[in-house]
This record gives C-alpha cells, structure tokens and sequence, in this order.
C-alpha cells in the first residue's frame, strides 16, 4: 500500500484495495463475537487508519476517470441552469419567475451578489406568491421577507417560501417566515438567522445564531460556533405552529459527548425585540445599525 | 412442515430483492420510504446512519436501504453497496446550487464494481414545489444520456404528494425481475413496455 501511495496509483488498483479492504472490514464484523475488546479496538483502529490511506490513494487515482465525463458534461449543464451559472450574480436584480410551461427551463427565486443592502418582499418578482428561494453571495445585508403592511407598496403582501437554499452569506441578517419546505445552508458565517422550517441542514459555517422554530432535529456539519435559540416571539405570525424544543445534532461529532461546535444562546445573549428591524416601519432601515445591533461578532 | 411450506419459503426467499436509497442530504430519501410505508412524514429529521425497510410490493419482498447523504455519511455508502439489486438515486430538484456535486456523486457511484449491473431509477423529488426543475433539465444537468453502463429511468415525483412514487417502484421491481427471475416473470407475461428508456450494456 505505502508503496503504492509513493508511485502513480491506478483506479483498478485502488478497487481491488477497496474490496480487499471491504473484505476485512466483514471479517472484523464476523469476529467481533468472539473477539476481547481490547482486541477489537486495536483491530478496528488498524482498520480505520488503512481505511484513510485508501481515501487518500482513491483520491490521487480519482481525477483520471472523473475528468473523463466532466469534459463532456460541462456545456450541457451551463445551458439548461441559468440560475446556477455565474451570469445570474451580474444582474441580481432580474431573477425569474417560474413559468409551468415545459419549454422554458424553470427558475427559482434568487436573490444573489448584495452587499450593504436592506432587502424585503418587493425585491421578488411581483407575481410570485408561493417560491423556493436561493440566496447567494450577500455581504453586510438585511434579509426581510415577511410582509410588512404598514407600507403602501407591494412589500406588505405575503409570500409563501416553499423551500430555502442559501450560499455563501456573510455579516447579514435573514429574516425569515415559516418556511413550508426544508431550509439548506452553506457557507454562511458571522449572520443572525430567524427561522422556521421543516427540516434545518447547515454546512461549512461558522459564528452564526440561529433563531429557529421546527418539528425536527436541526443538522449541522462541518461547522463552528453556532449558537440556538427559540424563533422570537414578536415574529411569530397567528395561525402559524411554532415547536419550540431544540435537539441539535452535529454530523461532525458523532459521539456521546457534548459536541464543541454548537450552544444554546444563553438568554442574556438573546437580542431584544427594539434590536430587529420592524415591520411597516419607514422606508429608510439603517442597515449598518441593525447589523451593529444584530450581528454576535459585533456585539462581543 | 409439509415439503409444500419448505418449497413455498424457498421460493419466497428467492423473491428478495435488495434497493439502496442514495442521494445528497436534503433529497428527501427518507420521506419518500416513509410516504411509500404509509408512515407521518412531518418530523422527520436528517438521517444520521441509516433506515431499514422491508414491505412487500408486488409478490416480491423489498428491502430498502436507506442511508443518510451529509458529506460525512457519504464515505460510508460504499459499506452497503454488496448485492444491490437496484439503486434508487433521489434528487431534490430544487437544488440548483449543488446539482454539479449531485452529478459527480452519482457518477462516482457508477464506477463502483460492486455495482455493476443494478438498475438504476432516479426519482426528481420535491416536484410539488414552485421553482424546482422538471425531470428533462436534471436529465442533462446530471448528465444521464451518457450512462451506458446501467439500464436507468428518471421519474419526476414528490414525496408530499406521493404522486409516481409506486410508478417508480413498479419500474425497479419490473427491471430487477426481469433480470433475476426470468422464468417468473415470462410465466405471468408481466408487460414491460415503458420500462427502461435506454440500452442495456
């Protein structure tokens, strides 16, 4: 094996290694019957370090098959995925609405490359009344999509979200409604997030409170120093469920103990209802000082 | 036990066949065996490791692997890919931003030798959602016309609403039989047009 990892190491190889290994793995699992414990683990630990070195080769040996169907893949996905491709962050502004025609290639809502910007339901297109939403790309903005009736204009109409997927957003604020779908994070780091939804996945983020409301276990993976607390109550709309008991698990601690990577806000940290941004309130939202209120890094 | 009961139990052993549910996290896997099993489907957490389920769908018994899809599980699906009979590849087709990791996972999946030869059906979940993709675009977002070596079929269908979900096991359990148990399915004349959209290998 070590002498495979020093030379060029072929895919073939890395499969006969791989079933070999499987192979081992079974062996293990047969004997843990009769096996002392001590035993087991060393076996098991042996194991488990042949197991990264194998990662490693198939890594090395990966590139020459995949880059076989990435060369032909490539242009037939730029085509049909407008919203995918980086055309859609140089005019944020024209995201499209689904038509149900089956020619046109569907869209969703997306929302991608703000930075020190307050954003509410009138960014949306006008005839949506029921979206996915994509976030993308946002710097230093104020997220509000619920409505907000004391304006005149079409923010204060209520748009349902069906589903969230967001992507790399920093020093921001979301603040969401009651999501029907689930809610699908990436890359997000130093936000306040006000939630709830059907199910919560969060991956590569790190310094973000989390105000969340739903019926699941919220997931994180990948991530560092977030912090949980309850949907507020001032955002609460009537008729909507709100649960409100909070089992977080971590994907990257798989263990008994307490995983470092999450906690519960502690009360005194939970920022009160004046720090918001309020709905119907005046046009002009002073970003910067919601952020300053909000956002835990600069609050200390 | 009557030699009768002995040959019955042998026969119904034979009819196993074993589906893996795979897919990103988020795809719905879950949600989709629950639905099938008539199970709730509101509080359902993010799978940590994986679910078992066995129904009988048809005369033959299923038992469908579900294992979880986070980045970290994924290392692990290889553990169950032995006598796969079909894989069950499930999409969130509202999931624009990560459809290229999607691709390669699935790609990836079809190099393995230990699946060679298993069906292939891909379910486009979440279709009751506004906004999410129709089954022809992530037919070429992931790049399927190019898979020559498993017979495969793409399904639009969403969990919430059930709509195609017994469709597409009925296409699994067709295209399985079909290859395992020949003589059966020649016996009761199963009709297997629509069945698979493209060359077998």
């Amino acid at each position: 094996m070590s002498g495979l990892s020093a030379g060029s190491a072929d895919s073939k190889a890395v499969q006969q290694l791989s079933t070999d290994f499987a192979k081992l793995r079974k062996e293990l699992t047969d004997a843990t019957n009769f096996l002392p414990p001590y035993n087991q683990r060393q076996c098991e630990l042996q194991l488990k370090e042949v197991e990264g070195s194998l990662e490693k080769l198939r890594t090395a040996a990966a590139p020459k098959p995949k880059f076989a169907f990435k060369r032909k893949a490539v242009p037939s996905v730029q085509s049909p995925l407008p919203t995918a491709s980086p055309a859609s962050r140089d005019a944020p502004e024209k995201a499209v609405v689904v038509t149900s025609s089956n020619a046109t290639p569907s869209t969703g809502v997306t929302i991608s490359g703000r930075s020190h910007e307050f954003i509410d339901l009138s960014s949306l297109p006008p005839s949506v009344s029921a979206t996915d939403l994509i976030i993308s790309d946002l710097d230093h903005c104020v997220l509000y999509m619920l409505p907000r009736p004391g304006l005149e204009d079409d923010t204060a109409r209520d748009v349902r979200i069906t589903a969230l997927h967001a992507r790399n957003v920093r020093n921001s604020v979301l603040i969401m409604p009651m999501i029907e779908g689930s809610a699908l994070l990436h890359d997000v780091s130093q936000c306040v997030l006000a939630l709830g939804c059907h199910q919560y996945r969060m991956h590569t983020s790190t310094q973000t409170d989390v105000y969340i409301s739903l019926a699941s276990n919220p997931v994180i993976e990948h991530c560092k120093e977030i912090r949980f607390a309850n949907y507020p109550r001032f955002l609460q709309r009537a008729g909507d469920e709100y649960p409100s008991t909070l089992t977080v698990q971590d994907f990257s601690h798989i263990r008994p103990t307490p995983s470092p990577n999450w906690s519960i806000l502690p009360e005194d940290a939970v920022s009160p209802e004046e720090h918001w941004p309020k709905p119907g309130v005046a046009d002009n939202i002073d970003v910067d000082l919601v952020l300053q209120r909000l956002l835990p890094s600069s609050r200390g | 036990m009557g030699l009768l009961t002995i040959i019955r139990k042998n026969r119904q052993k034979e009819k196993e066949m074993r589906i893996l549910f795979l897919g990103l996290d988020n795809a719905g896997k879950t949600t989709i065996l629950k639905k099938l099993n008539g199970e709730d489907i509101m509080g359902i957490s993010p799978t940590l490791g994986f679910n078992i389920k066995t129904f009988v769908h048809r005369k033959y018994t299923l038992n469908i692997w579900d294992v979880g899809g986070q980045r970290t599980l994924r290392p692990y699906w290889r553990n169950y890919f032995e006598q796969t009979d079909a894989l069950v590849w499930v999409v969130d087709s509202g999931d624009r931003l990560r459809m290229n990791d999607c691709k390669e996972e699935l790609h990836g999946l079809l190099l393995e030798d230990r699946l060679a030869g298993a069906s292939l059906l891909i379910f486009a979940n979440k279709q009751d959602l506004q906004g999410s993709m129709s089954s022809t675009e992530i037919r070429d977002a992931l790049d399927l016309l190019s898979i020559k070596s498993h017979r495969w079929k793409i399904l639009p269908c969403s969990a919430m609403t059930g709509e195609n979900l017994v469709e597409g096991l009925d296409w699994v359990v067709d295209d399985v039989a079909g290859r395992l148990y020949y003589s059966t399915t020649t016996e009761d004349a199963m009709p297997r047009q629509g069945a698979s959209p493209v060359v077998v290998h």
